[in-house]
Order: structure tokens, then C-alpha cells, then sequence
């Protein structure tokens, strides 16, 4: 699944590692979101909104899903 | 689960590592000196090497585990690191995952064995399909809980 989180880190300057720890994730979880290896779950995806201060559905790109429904 | 909770886990963890080693301690002394029936000088020293050698790695392992624990509850970076890691969602999908595929593998290695085993062996064609059943019924009953409980 697309993501916005590596162009929101950038914007708030902070590492993956940085990430990891405040939504309580390793470095190599959000590094597997950004690269679309591996999708988060409901709660990570939550966490990481909240984070930034927005809606998943601002970080993750549904639209796949959409086509599905 | 919250890191409170998880520091009494890990003291939890540190105290069955300890009982443990004296459990096995017990057992890597007192086995080797039980004569097994049936078998001959050379294969009662050959399992009791194995059995010797299995109680010594686990004793490491669990001592290794001790160190760890014990470090990581002196130190409160270090148990939020471990906390991380223990619920880190990605490393349990794969857990779960790899875990699958294993079971899998096994099961069905396990039933090619008893078809070969079934033209060579008779004792071991029984034991795998022993093996096999007890897996199946074991899965079988560990699906039925999961779907009652979720």
C-alpha cells in the first residue's frame, strides 16, 4: 500500500527510528510501511495519524481498495 | 500489554530461566547414570552424549537469557528497546507466518515419511503416523479454540 510517511518524516524531520519508537514499532517496521512491504495494521495506522496529526486516510493511499469494494 | 506489565512478565521469565537450570542441572546428572535397556555400551554413551550436550545448551541458552533480562531491568532505554521489539507487529506477523509455513512443511514431510517408512520399516511407519495424528488433532483442536475466540 502507497504511503505518505516518508514525505511526512521529512517534513517533520525525524527519522524512521525516531517514528518507530513514539508509535512503538522498530526502525525496520516503518521502513517495510514506506516501502510498501508490509501494510500496517488498523491500530499502527492510527498511531502514525495521530502522530502527524491527521487521518489515515491522508497517509494511506485506499484507492486499491476502493477498486475492490 | 503496557511496559508495567511487561517488566513483571520479563522478572517472571528471569525466575522460570532459574528454576530452569536447577531443573536441568538435576536432570543432565541423575539421566546419564539411568543404564537404558536394550541397547548396547555404544549407543547408551552416544545418547547419553546427546542428552549431556542438549542439557548443556539449554542451561547457556537460559543463563544467556538471565544476563539479558537482568541487564534490561537495570535500565529503562533497554526495556523499552526489548518492549519494542516483543510487540513490534511486523516481527509477529512473521513469527506467525514462518511458524505456518513450517507446520506445513513438517506435516507434509511427515506424511511422504510414512509412505516410504510403510516399504522399510514398520516401527517407524507407526511412530510417524502417531506423530502425524497427534499434529492433525492438535491443529485441529487449536483452530476450533481460535475460532470460538475470535
Amino acid at each position: 500500500m502507497k504511503t505518505k510517511i516518508q514525505e511526512l518524516r521529512k517534513q517533520h524531520k525525524i527519522s524512521q527510528g525516531e517514528l518507530g519508537a513514539a508509535v512503538g514499532v522498530t526502525r525496520q517496521t516503518i521502513t517495510s510501511i514506506e516501502c510498501e512491504k508490509y501494510t500496517a495494521s488498523l491500530v499502527l495506522a492510527y498511531k502514525i495519524a495521530q502522530y502527524f496529526n491527521t487521518t489515515i486516510e491522508d497517509i494511506f493511499d485506499f484507492s486499491d481498495c476502493k477498486e475492490e469494494i | 500489554m503496557d511496559i508495567a506489565n511487561y517488566t513483571k512478565k520479563l522478572s517472571k521469565k528471569r525466575l522460570i530461566s532459574l528454576i530452569a537450570i536447577f531443573a536441568l542441572v538435576i536432570i543432565g546428572t541423575v539421566l546419564p547414570k539411568i543404564p537404558n535397556a536394550g541397547q548396547t555400551e555404544w549407543s547408551q554413551s552416544e545418547i547419553h552424549g546427546t542428552w549431556v550436550g542438549l542439557v548443556l545448551a539449554f542451561i547457556i541458552l537460559n543463563t544467556i537469557r538471565i544476563i539479558r533480562i537482568t541487564r534490561a531491568l537495570r535500565d529503562s532505554t533497554r526495556i523499552q528497546q526489548l518492549f519494542v521489539k516483543h510487540t513490534d507487529e511486523r516481527s509477529r506477523e512473521i513469527e506467525r507466518r514462518a511458524f505456518h509455513t513450517t507446520l506445513a512443511i513438517v506435516h507434509w514431510g511427515l506424511i511422504l515419511g510414512i509412505a516410504v517408512a510403510g516399504y522399510f520399516h514398520e516401527v517407524v511407519f507407526w511412530t510417524l503416523l502417531g506423530v502425524v495424528l497427534f499434529l492433525s488433532v492438535v491443529l485441529l483442536g487449536a483452530k476450533g479454540y481460535y475460532h470460538k475466540k475470535f
